[in-house]
């Protein structure tokens, strides 16, 4: 462990390395502050930048928009009830209001805060679990592999809440739109029109662009713009009353976003969302919640920042994404020539603890960086999305094109851009289809293995202890809320509470 | 009235039900494929049809539901993963009505419009990559957006999408080396 961790620090340590840390949290910030943007975008069209880098460095950068991302989401949906990140949606809830009480500073402060203490929390947890449950990992063969992909699924589609079909849908539209392409085992050609370009499959890091940049644009041009609130320095301090309070809160979300952020396809959205939930029963101040708590502020952020990291877990040791942006960065592992998965912490170690060292830096950057300086980074909000977007768009287009150097990537940026906005205009959950898109091909890889094993007998699964265990955990949460519905509710005010919050 | 006149009019029923079309046409398709190859195992149409299948029997589901019972959603509904009575609190838009106006002064109606017009411009830039090359395309749209679709000042706005120009030219053409193409015009980093 200690070798490990000098190891990371020689690594992370490099100016090259410090360097490109430092471009990605300020890049993360930025992207995330602007409303059309968020982690997932920015880390997809920057891709294509990280192509001449070292493996190492490259990660280091886009894991830094990765969780820069998660502080610049805050400052929006404090100052403009917008939310930069999908992770921040329900820090609107009270950060704005404590905004238009011209506590904005106050909000601002407690979430950087919150989110650099549960950013190391959650980086002690995940440096200290990770490598023995990559060792365990080592152990799972093809059955296993399909239990955890089932798992993943089986997580985000349950934590979707009112919207669970429509999860199950998206997650089996991003299955079968994985199936396009040649067959990896008998090498027959799906659903590609005789089109050369689709015989590797639907470009994945396209999609996304397409997804979370066009589609959010062209969402956002059609909301409008709205006025942001101003926020002064002398607002960033926050009074002892309120670090008192939010000590529980960010202990709570930051406890919570790892346990969740672990889940394969949890994402850091849902972690903010369940940390929400928890304060608006166990608070002291729960009847404050949604008026400008500032609890309402201090679990949901200290929250997604933990899942974010606690989503390098599953990403790292299984090779499964821990949520969309998460899928990104595995694509990018495999752009650069890298497996993820148990095998990596034995055969890249340099590079795991690097990646892993990185994110203690990154962070207390952007502690730094935050707290004096968020009412700077809030006057980037003055930049009149007019200017903004085209220059989004431009910039989306061209990081596509560069990826293969083809028109092709193009277009499919284009048509994923087409049906991202109305993915997002009827509220179609992205995160299950893109869960389906990036783990298709190892589902049906470890479908197929798994039927191989059992001679065509797909009930060997129940053979195997830990894919069971696994399976009958999956059933549970697929299953849960529906269970949890049929309880019997005591007040009126306990059924207002959302399904899975 | 009819459900297909009643899903016809019906945005999030249309959406559904168009890929439920799609789910149903790639489960047909993977049967053809072979769904079990020699000796049950799982073949190459295994997956196509049992995702197909499932996506076209979930959204088909959900189509109806949109015309029948009650609309999970209003158009511009809330983000992925907000649980719906969140969701009021937070996505003023969603009860937006055309008096809607925001910072800008446009009502919803003409934000809808420009939208189109925006969807427009991009895929006249995409194809007229070919003749002008990619700089220049998409130099013009960030031009044109700015000046025709949010009518910003001229001169602000060619300065704006210069520079945005030359930022990208000199970032992927001259720093990352990519091929923009240069179309008949050789305006492009190829070669």
């Amino acid at each position: 462990m200690i070798d490990n961790l000098i190891l990371g620090f020689q690594t992370a340590l490099t100016p090259q390395n410090l360097l490109w840390c430092f471009v990605g949290v300020l890049a993360g910030t930025v992207i995330g502050l602007l409303p059309g943007l968020g982690s997932t975008t920015g880390v997809a069209v920057l891709l294509p930048l990280t192509l001449d880098f070292e493996p190492v460095t490259a990660l280091i950068m886009l894991a830094g928009i990765y969780y820069g991302a998660q502080y610049g989401g805050t400052i929006t949906s404090v100052l403009l009830s917008t939310p930069g990140e999908a992770s921040s949606v329900v820090t609107t809830l009270d950060g704005y209001q404590m905004a238009r009480r011209g506590r904005a500073g106050a909000a601002l402060s407690i979430a950087a805060i919150g989110s650099f203490v549960a950013a190391i929390f959650s980086l002690i947890l995940l440096m200290v679990l990770a490598p023995p449950f990559a060792n365990f990992a080592l152990k799972f063969g093809p059955v296993e592999n399909l239990s955890i992909m089932i798992l993943g699924l089986a997580t985000i589609v349950s934590f979707s809440g009112e919207s669970r079909i429509r999860g199950l849908a998206m997650a089996s539209a991003g299955l079968l739109l994985a199936t396009v392409g040649m067959d990896a085992a008998t090498g027959t050609a799906r659903f590609t029109f005789d089109n050369v370009n689709l015989l590797s499959g639907v470009p994945f890091v396209e999609v996304m662009i397409g997804l979370f940049a066009v589609g959010e644009v062209m969402y956002q041009i059609r909301v409008g713009a709205a006025a942001p609130i101003r926020t002064r320095f002398r607002e960033l301090l926050i009074t002892r009353s309120e670090l008192r309070r939010s000590i529980g809160p960010i202990g709570r979300g930051s406890v919570l976003g790892f346990l969740l952020g672990c889940l394969p396809g949890s994402g850091s959205t849902l972690a903010s969302f369940i940390a929400y939930g928890v304060e608006k029963r166990v608070s002291r101040n729960r009847s404050q919640l949604g008026q400008g708590a500032i609890e309402g502020v201090a679990s949901p952020e200290s929250a997604n920042n933990a899942a974010a990291n606690a989503n390098f877990v599953p990403t790292l040791t299984l090779g499964i994404p821990g949520g969309g942006t998460t899928a990104v960065l595995l694509g990018a592992f495999t752009i650069y020539g890298l497996q993820p998965g148990p095998l990596l912490f034995q055969s890249q170690p340099k590079l795991v603890w690097g990646l892993l060292v990185s994110f203690f830096i990154g962070n207390v950057m952007l502690l730094v960086l935050n707290l004096p300086m968020a009412p700077i980074f809030a006057q980037m909000l003055r930049i009149p999305y007019a200017y903004l977007y085209p220059i989004i768009l431009f910039t989306s287009f061209v990081g596509a094109y560069s990826i293969d150097n083809n028109m092709f990537s193009v277009w499919i940026v284009f048509v994923a851009g087409v049906a991202g906005y109305f993915m997002k205009l009827y509220d179609l959950p992205m995160a299950p289809l893109v869960l389906g898109l990036v783990i298709g091909p190892l589902f049906e890889k470890a479908l197929t293995q798994t039927s191989a094993l059992g001679d065509g007998d797909l009930l060997i699964v129940l053979s195997h202890p830990i894919a069971l265990v696994v399976l009958a955990l999956a059933v549970l949460l697929a299953a849960g809320p529906s269970l949890v519905r049929l309880l019997p509710r005591n007040t009126p005010d306990r059924e207002r509470e959302p399904a899975g919050v | 009235m009819s459900t297909l006149i009643r899903i016809r009019g019906n945005g999030e029923a249309t959406v559904y039900a168009m890929l439920a079309l799609v789910g149903l046409a790639a489960a047909v398709s993977g049967a053809f494929y072979g769904v079990f190859v020699d000796g049950g195992r799982v073949g190459p149409g295994f997956l196509p049809l049992v995702a197909g299948g499932l996506t076209a029997v979930l959204c088909g589901w959900l189509a109806l539901r949109g015309v029948h019972g009650r609309r999970s959603h209003p158009p511009g509904g809330p983000a992925d993963g907000v649980e719906p009575h969140l969701a009021e609190d937070i996505n003023p838009v969603d009860d937006a009505t055309d008096d809607d106006v925001d910072i800008s002064g446009r009502t919803r109606r003409e934000r809808i419009h420009n939208l189109w017009k925006v969807f427009g411009l991009t895929l006249g830039a995409i194809l007229l990559v070919q003749v002008v090359g990619f700089l220049a395309a998409f130099g013009a749209l960030v031009f044109v957006i700015s000046t025709w679709i949010e009518r910003q000042p001229l001169l602000k706005s060619a300065v704006i999408a210069a520079a945005a120009t030359g930022l990208i030219y000199g970032v992927f053409g001259l720093f990352l080396e990519i091929p923009l193409p240069g179309g008949l015009l050789g305006l492009g980093t190829e070669g």
